[in-house]
């Protein structure tokens, strides 16, 4: 009973751990720019389509299709910011991003099919076994990879200039700018580089979970719901509540039905608005 | 009167197509249109007038749908009267929807929403004893032949479509479409003039659903069989922003305008190219281009030329 429980809780950290890191670009996106990127688990699934047609077809090594598909989607995230995002207004921009992510998923659906497909690794597929806890070796690994990801972005906002840059612009755009920050130079890289982190997630995702164009759309509202319990702008805050909501969502699917666990991604946005809009860690109150 | 001619024209003219010898196929693709229109004419209330972009209106359209189909098949209700319940069983459910959410500025409102329309699918899936989950209902055949069968519903949308269109231009010219308009412009501005902006986005919400629901329920009967990946399809609420973004957004004519051109374009490549996906596509693709370089719809560019010449 207990191990049922223990398995349950860490099937649960371990797919937090990729929620963060997905979510992690979400919120620095949110947080910089205001912007509420409604296509960024597209961006995720149109990375794992990249890295799983270069394995399956050509045989490409997952780490390089990777790199190569990181490469790709920060180019069409600087891109798609500089020519048609930053064309807008912020609340516009959510309705454009929702259109280009329907429009991203219809177009893989027409070219790829609405086939499930996986990025099958032989050497992932296997588990360690510890006090009866079953810990699969491809979802330690995605874990291993996403929280190192996430630590990378912490140190990268910490501790260089740029990082020091885009918290700046995330406090004062204009406090910013008259410093010599080049703002607009910042939303274009933070943009792109968001839809990396977005992009690095959905391979782990591709690689534990089978996905389809269409499973975008379900991880959208889990995202956002992370995003804005665990606070806008607060890189600890969303990882928080990624682990909770994986959590949560792992225990209410081992003991309830995994078909209820979407439910608890919305009570928590709603709850979170109602009472505390500012989340866990968030500074700004909205 | 004599305004009202060239209007009431139209409008007859609507009326006697079914009475004509013309295809069924055509009166079928006519109240398909209808509905569609409804459901654009209902979001543009909300999003259009009042600012608040709406992207889970699909949940309305499923309460009104399935309103309809439990009345029927349970107490045996006829489905005129539950279409009009279904609608306000969806406006009473956006009231307690509204509560927590209209609160809520710009992107927040939309990401609420968004997830909105998602959950209300799993909700209506799991609770098996009231909805018949995955099963869905099928409600009771209709007693009629499939001619009259479809000319009734035909006249249903239509004179559903009519009260939309009417409310939506009363509204534009009442003291409540003023205020929304204010809202949509600047809500902060609007409550300190002494607009009570609570009550109003409350009203326009519930407004905005009881048409969804009159159509989803009006929908389910129409289609005689409803579960809850039909009743909430995203596609529905797609269909209706698309619809309004290319008309014109807070005008009357544009999602009727918006509606016409896209609902013949999905049903010509629907029957075109067999390929799933390919209407969502061109939708999606024409909401960015429209978004991007006439954000103002159809309409509201033609109304633009007009102010300009003097």
């Amino acid at each position: 009973m207990f191990t049922i429980f223990l398995q349950s809780l860490a099937t649960g950290i371990l797919i937090g751990g990729v929620y963060a890191l997905m979510a992690s670009g979400l919120s620095l996106i949110f947080g910089v720019m205001d912007i509420a990127n409604a296509a960024h688990a597209s961006f995720a699934v149109l990375s794992a389509y990249i890295v799983y047609w270069f394995y399956v077809k050509y045989g490409v090594n997952p780490i390089l299709g990777s790199i190569f598909s990181i490469v790709l989607l920060f180019i069409i995230g600087v891109a798609l910011y500089r020519f048609v995002v930053s064309r807008v207004s912020e609340l516009m921009a959510f309705t454009l991003l929702f259109m280009i992510s329907m429009f991203m998923e219809n177009t893989m659906v027409f070219t790829w099919t609405n086939l499930y497909r996986r990025i099958v690794i032989k050497a992932l597929s296997r588990s360690f076994e510890i006090c009866g806890v079953y810990l699969p070796l491809d979802r330690l690994v995605a874990f291993a990879i996403a929280i190192g990801a996430v630590g990378l972005l912490a140190y990268i906002l910490k501790y260089t200039y740029f990082g020091k840059a885009v918290r700046a612009t995330m406090q004062n755009i204009e406090a910013a700018s008259l410093m010599g920050i080049d703002v607009k130079r910042i939303y274009i890289i933070t943009f792109g580089l968001g839809i990396v982190l977005a992009g690095i997630a959905g391979v782990m995702l591709g690689i534990i979970y089978p996905f389809y164009p269409a499973v975008a759309a379900s991880w959208i509202g889990l995202l956002f719901a992370i995003v804005v319990f665990g606070g806008l702008g607060s890189l600890t805050g969303t990882l928080l509540a990624s682990l909770i909501l994986g959590v949560a969502n792992s225990l209410v699917s081992t003991y309830y039905s995994s078909s209820w666990a979407p439910m608890i991604a919305f009570l928590v946005l709603i709850i979170t608005l109602w009472i505390r809009p500012s989340g866990l860690f968030g500074r700004i109150l909205r | 009167m004599r305004r009202l001619i060239p209007l009431l024209i139209p409008i007859l003219l609507l009326f006697l197509i079914p009475l004509l010898p013309v295809e069924l196929f055509y009166i079928d693709f006519l109240l398909l249109l209808y509905m569609y229109a409804i459901n654009a004419m209902g979001w543009n209330i909300l999003a259009g007038y009042t600012g608040y972009v709406s992207f889970g209106h699909a949940a309305f359209f499923g309460v009104g749908a399935y309103t309809t189909a439990i009345l029927m098949d349970k107490f045996g209700v006829s489905p005129f009267i539950t279409s009009i319940l279904g609608g306000l069983a969806a406006s009473i459910f956006a009231s307690l929807i509204g509560y927590p959410t209209l609160r809520l500025k710009g992107a927040y409102f939309a990401i609420t929403t968004l997830s909105f329309g998602f959950v209300m699918e799993i909700l209506f899936l799991n609770l098996e004893s009231i909805t018949g989950g995955a099963h869905g209902i099928s409600l009771p055949l209709p007693p009629w032949d499939i001619r009259t069968f479809k000319i009734i519903f035909y006249y249903a949308f239509l004179i559903s479509l009519l009260l939309v269109t009417y409310t939506t231009y009363k509204l534009e010219r009442s003291r409540l479409g003023l205020a929304l308009k204010c809202i949509r412009d600047n809500e902060l501005a609007a409550e300190s003039i002494g607009i009570p902006t609570t009550t109003m986005k409350m009203i326009a919400f519930m407004l905005s659903a009881l048409f969804l629901g009159i159509s989803g329920g009006l929908y389910s009967y129409y289609a005689t069989y409803i579960d809850p990946p039909t009743a909430f399809s995203p596609n529905i609420s797609m269909y209706a922003i698309v619809m309004t973004i290319l008309g014109g957004g807070g005008t009357v004519l544009g999602p009727i305008i918006g509606a016409i051109i896209l609902f013949t374009i999905s049903q010509f490549t629907r029957y075109t190219f067999t390929v799933p996906g390919i209407d969502l596509m061109i939708f999606s693709g024409v909401a960015i281009l429209v978004i991007l370089f006439m954000p103002e719809g159809i309409v509201g560019r033609l109304r633009e030329r007009e102010v300009e010449i003097p």
